[in-house]
This record gives C-alpha cells, structure tokens and sequence, in this order.
C-alpha cells in the first residue's frame, strides 16, 4: 500500500499533477460492488469448472481423433475466463486511468519480484507453453523423470495421471531447466517400443518375421504407422526391439502386454531360446 | 502529463463506464431474451416438429415377423445385379486375353467389394452361368467359410487349389479371400502361402474376391497389392439398377405408398411407374450408396403397416384379435438406424467381425486375444443391440457372426473416425 502510494506520488510529480488525492486509484468501494465482485468471484470459479468439466466429458465422448483436439482447448478457456474476471474485478475496485496503471503494475512488478518469484516464473511459463506448445492436455509425457497423461493445465502447473493413477504436479517453471519428452504431441498415437531377450544361439531370422506378425495382428495396433524391429548384440545375449504405435496411446500398457503375451507363446511353441544368465550370489 | 490515447486499449477495457454499464447491459440482455424466448420456442419447435414429420415419414407398426422372414429369405436368393455379373465377365476377359498375351503381364485380377455383399455369391452367379473363357479349365477352391481349425488353412488350400494339374493353363476361383486367414501370428501363413503360388505358378490366372478392408489390411501386412496388378471394384447401383433388382420380390407383395406427393407432380419417364416410386428409390440409393445388401435391408426396414386408429387400437386390445390379414403394406421413406452406444472393446470386437466377413466365436476370440466367455457375453449384447447377426455355420460346424448390414454405412464412418483402417469402399 505504502509503495503504490509513494508510486503514485512520484508518477504525478513527475507528469507535474498535483498530488490531490492519492487513494483515487481506489475508486468508490459500496456494499454493491462488494457483492457484485464476490458474485464475479464464484461465477468465474464455477464457470471454470463448469467448462472444464463439460469439455472434458465431450472430449470422451467424440470420435478419437476429435479428442485431443477438445482437451486442448480447456487452457485456452481457462486463461478466457480469468483474464475476463480478472479485467472486470480491477475495474470494479479500482480507477484507473493511465498513470494508475503504470503505478499499479509498478507495485505489481516490485511484489511479484520478491514475493513470488517461483509463483510468477510458473505462471509466465504457462503462458509462453501456451504458445511454443511443448505440452499440451492430453500428451503424454515426461518431465523430471515424472511420466504420464496429462489431464490438466493449470495456471501454475501441470498435472499428469500417472501409469499406476498417481497425479503429479509439476510446475510450469521446469520448462525453463528439464527436458520435456513428449511422447504424442497432440496426437492419440504414440510409439511403443518392447524389448525381447534371446540366447546368442537363437535363430534371429524367424524371431524378426514373427515380432512383426505380433504387431500385424494385434487389435490395437494402428498398420497406418511403421512397425520396425530392431536387433542389439548383448554380452549376456540378443536384444531384439519392436517398435509400433497402438491407435490410442492410452491402449500403451494393455498393447504392450499384448504383444508381450502372443510373442511369447510363440516363442514358447518354436521352443526359442531365452539367454542363461550367471547367477550372482551375494550376501 | 501521459497521453490517455497512448493506453487507449487497456483504458477501454478498464474504463469505470465499461464496469458501471455491462451489468445493467447484461441485465437487459437477459431480460429482452426471457421476453422473446417463450414465443420463439413455441415457434422453433413447431418449424422443427413440422420438418421433423416430413423427412421421418409416417410412423408405422412392423409388419409380421414371419413375412419379414420370408422376404430376407426372397431377398438372399435374388441373383446378382446384371450390370455387376456383366462387368465381372469383361474385367476378367481382357485380363485373361492380356495375361495370354503377354509373359509378363499379370497373372491375378483381385475383384473387391463392400464387406456386407457377399462376393462369394457373385463369383458363383456371373461364373457358372458363363462359358469357360479361353478355354481355361476353371479351378474353384471349394469352401463355402473358413476352416474351423485355422491351422490347416495351409494345408487344405494345397490339397484343394495348389496341387499341380494337368491343363496347361487354368483359372483358379477364390470366391472369398476373406476364407484363407485370421488375424493371428500363425493365421496369415495360407496369405503368404498363395503368394508365393501367384508369383511361381504362371500356368495359372488367379481370379480373387475380396472386401475392401480385408484387402486393404492384407496389402498392408502381406504386401498383396503389389502381387495382384488387377484391381475392380464392385461399382454401386443406381436407382434404376436398384429398383430392377429387387423387382421379383417387391411384385410378391401388394405395396403401397406410405409418403404421398405433395400437389401435382409431373409423370416421371417410363422407368418409373409413378413420382413416388422414383423418390423411393432415389432416397434407397442414397442412404445405401449403391449397395444392394444395405439397400435390401433398408427397404425391408421401410416397409410397415399403417398403425389402426386409436379407438380401434384400444377394442383390439381387449379382443387380443392379433394382425389382420387385409391388411396393406405402406412403405415409409427408408433410411439407416443410428449405432447404439458402443465401448471400445465393441469397436475391437466389430472391426474384427467386419475384416473378416464372417466368423466363428472361437476365431474371433482367437483374433480378440480375449477369452471365450468375455468375448460371448459382448457378442450377445451385440446382437440385442441388433449390430451383429448369427448365421447358422455349415453342416454342424459352429455358428458364424457378422454385422448387420444396415448398420454398415455408420459403422464404418464411426471406426473411421476411431482411427481404424477401414477400406474405401
């Protein structure tokens, strides 16, 4: 209160006004825009959710190829709903005319500087991942070792669904210093990779036909997409790698296992050798 | 002194009129709208029931089941269109004169078709009745549905089609590709195994019929496309086309229109007895896209009974007289159900059932990877839900699904838009 009262009279002298009445910047405050302001208070709440839930309750029942394109949305709405409020409350309680602005966002500057530098750094980020896009709603991916679905975007942070249904938070800010891997970017598939161990002695030319009739005949998996086998040499034996997309990234785990499942039973009947590793005893 | 004007765009939005106006705006907004919304709704909804009325038609009671049976029964027995046997015989006649001709020249003409027709039924109706072309022996693998053991897929099509023959050339007729695989890591071998006889065995023309998507999948993991060079399409049929195919069975019957014209309208030309019946079958190719299979079941789904007045409705109710045999049949403007609410296992399960025409439970639980009693309980719904139809399977073997073919054109929109591989048929 002090420094916007101090801004303001610097302001003035500085544009040669007379300091008359520094608390102009606050204009009239009645019972009635008391109200009006907590009814735009809980009216903006509400509709932030309201939306937010009806978007996400649409964006499951559309087609999947509309549903990443809805949840997406849910930011941007969110940020249009604040931003809406948030004009209409400064100009419920407060007068500003130019030089009030420039002494309010002044004051803003110097409070936000030191008192919530983390807080500003994670909203400003948010809004610049608006734009640059390195996530959105509905991507999958992975920050600071954290991976998962993201199911909100916050005006601070993110929250992801993790495989085992954890939420986890995390900060817009970590845009600025970790790596952000994202796995679909902002469409519903996403490549799956599943490792297979064989014996060095094991017949790489039927194992590389039959991972890829795995993944030809799989339910989930989306044929419009490369399917690719890759071979690695181990000291311990043969690792073989089968990369595909399911059609929905959310079918990840259920694919995996699938393609796990079949592959092995066929391994099993073409009795394919697994590797023998040496037993390590310890204490 | 700071220029206002040089802030002119926050200071609009802050302006403290802009604050102590938008209420009283908003307020009257709500209150010109409360004023016009009763008289407005009154109106939207007559305009809308009115339009409602004129594209839904009459509403008409079923006609008996057992009438609806025995038109199916009439409907499945009609031959194949004219114009489709007659394009099969010229397609395949200048790829066999093209395959004589030249040593280079493809040796397989695929014929593709929506997976709701049954192109199996067309080979046979366009081929038996036609003389041998070129003198080629014709060499039909003789399966009416896929093995019931998919392992022995490979070896029965060698016994059956693959053997070594005597004539120097021949044609061999796989009526439906569909047959010769299953979604499995071992049940695409019969794919690879015919494959490799199209490339080797040049003695030999391939003639194969196919649906779209099983084609299109089977091109994607076998590479099948860039075997067979020849590639036809089973074309839609017009309204005319339509209307001459199901003439025989709609003579059986004394039909009436259910969707008079309005006013005077003009006599359509000679292939029409009347405007109605021209409207009728524009609408049925429309909804159908040309295809009989749809267009049959649309038309059976059209046709109904006028519903009795309700004074009579209520003495019939206390008489329990049951249907009167008098009668008339109305039809009513055609046109497909929309889908049932759908999970996405039923997405899996129905995408399977349409890629491989038709199918036994066991198959597809093998195609699913899902067990056999999950899968049943999910079949049953789906025929409630009237998306699937059983078929008794052929001599004793076990009964066989497939989706119900007015269903198709919605469906295949549907899984499109779930991001399946769907054919374009």
């Amino acid at each position: 209160m002090l420094i916007d009262i101090w801004l303001y009279q610097l302001l003035a002298e500085t544009n040669g006004e007379a300091t008359t009445n520094p608390n102009q910047i606050w204009a009239d405050i009645t019972f009635g825009k008391i109200v009006l302001g907590v009814v735009i208070f809980m009216l903006t709440y509400g509709g932030v959710i309201v939306t937010e839930k009806s978007l996400y309750w649409f964006s499951e029942q559309v087609p999947l190829r509309f549903r990443l394109l809805i949840k997406e949305s849910v930011p941007f709405w969110r940020a249009f709903i604040f931003g809406l409020a948030g004009v209409i409350l400064i100009n419920l309680f407060l007068d500003l005319s130019s030089t009030n602005l420039l002494a309010i966002t002044g004051t803003a500057a110097v409070a936000v500087g030191f008192a919530f530098k983390d807080y500003a750094s994670s909203v400003i980020s948010g809004m610049i991942a608006l734009f640059e896009r390195p996530y959105q709603v509905g991507d999958r991916v992975t920050i600071d070792g954290q991976y998962g679905e993201i199911i909100s975007y916050g005006l601070r942070a993110i929250q992801l669904q993790s495989p085992d249904d954890d939420i986890v938070t995390i900060p817009h800010n970590k845009m600025w210093t970790e790596p952000i891997i994202n796995a679909n970017k902002g469409e519903v598939e996403a490549q799956t990779a599943v490792d297979f161990y064989f014996a060095h002695d094991a017949d790489i030319d039927r194992i590389i036909p039959i991972l890829y009739r795995v993944a030809q005949t799989s339910k989930y998996t989306q044929l419009n997409l490369p399917i690719v086998v890759v071979v690695n040499e181990k000291p311990w034996g043969t690792l073989v790698k089968l990369r595909c997309y399911p059609m929905d990234v959310r079918d990840e785990f259920i694919f995996k296992t699938d393609l796990i499942r079949r592959a092995k039973k066929t391994f099993g009947e073409l009795g394919i050798p697994y590797p023998v590793l040496p037993a390590i005893i310890t204490d | 002194m700071i220029d206002d004007c040089q802030l002119s765009f926050p200071c609009l939005l802050v302006n403290s009129r802009f604050t102590k106006l938008l209420p009283m705006a908003i307020a009257q907004i709500f209150q010109q709208f409360g004023a016009w919304f009763p008289s407005a709704h009154q109106k939207i909804k007559a305009q809308a029931d009115e339009l409602g009325d004129k594209f839904k038609g009459i509403e008409l009671d079923p006609i008996p089941p057992q009438n609806l049976l025995r038109l199916k029964q009439a409907v499945a027995d009609l031959k194949t269109p004219s114009p489709h046997q007659e394009l099969l015989r010229a397609q395949l006649s200048q790829a066999i004169n093209s395959w004589s001709e030249g040593a280079e020249c493809d040796n397989a003409m695929v014929v593709l078709a929506s997976p709701v027709e049954a192109i199996s039924t067309v080979f046979w109706d366009t081929l038996s009745s036609s003389e041998p072309m070129d003198g080629l022996t014709r060499q039909w693998l003789p399966w009416s549905e896929r093995p019931g053991n998919h392992t022995i897929i490979i070896s029965q099509l060698e016994e059956s089609i693959l053997q070594p023959t005597q004539e120097e050339r021949s044609l061999v007729v796989i009526p439906d590709l569909s047959w010769c695989f299953l979604r499995c890591v071992d049940g695409l071998l019969g794919i690879e195994r015919l494959a490799d006889a199209i490339f080797s065995d040049r003695s030999r023309f391939w003639l194969i019929g196919c649906n779209h998507w099983s084609w299109l999948y089977l091109d994607r993991v076998c590479q099948l496309g860039n075997l067979v060079g020849v590639k036809t399409s089973i074309p839609p049929l017009s309204a005319i086309e339509l209307k001459e195919w199901l003439t025989p069975v709609w003579e059986t019957v004394d039909l009436q229109w259910g969707e008079k014209s309005e006013g005077e309208e003009e006599k359509p030309d000679d292939n029409w007895c009347c405007s109605e019946e021209k409207r009728y079958f524009e609408q049925l190719e429309d909804v159908s896209e040309g295809n009989r299979a749809i267009a049959a079941d649309a038309w059976l789904n059209s046709l109904g009974i006028s519903p009795p007045p309700e004074e009579e409705e209520e003495e019939e109710g206390e008489n329990q007289t049951g249907e009167n045999p008098d009668q008339p049949w109305l039809v009513d403007r055609p046109s497909i159900p929309e889908l049932p609410s759908l999970t996405k296992s039923d997405r899996f399960l129905l995408f399977s059932l349409i890629l491989h025409g038709s199918i036994s439970l066991p198959h597809l639980c093998m195609t699913l990877g899902e067990g056999e009693s999950a899968t049943q309980t999910q079949v049953q719904k789906l025929i409630r839900d009237g998306l699937i139809v059983r078929r008794p399977g052929n001599s004793g073997a076990a009964p066989r699904f497939t989706i119900n073919g007015i269903y198709y054109p919605r469906l295949k929109r549907y899984l499109d838009n779930n991001k399946f591989m769907v054919g374009e048929d």
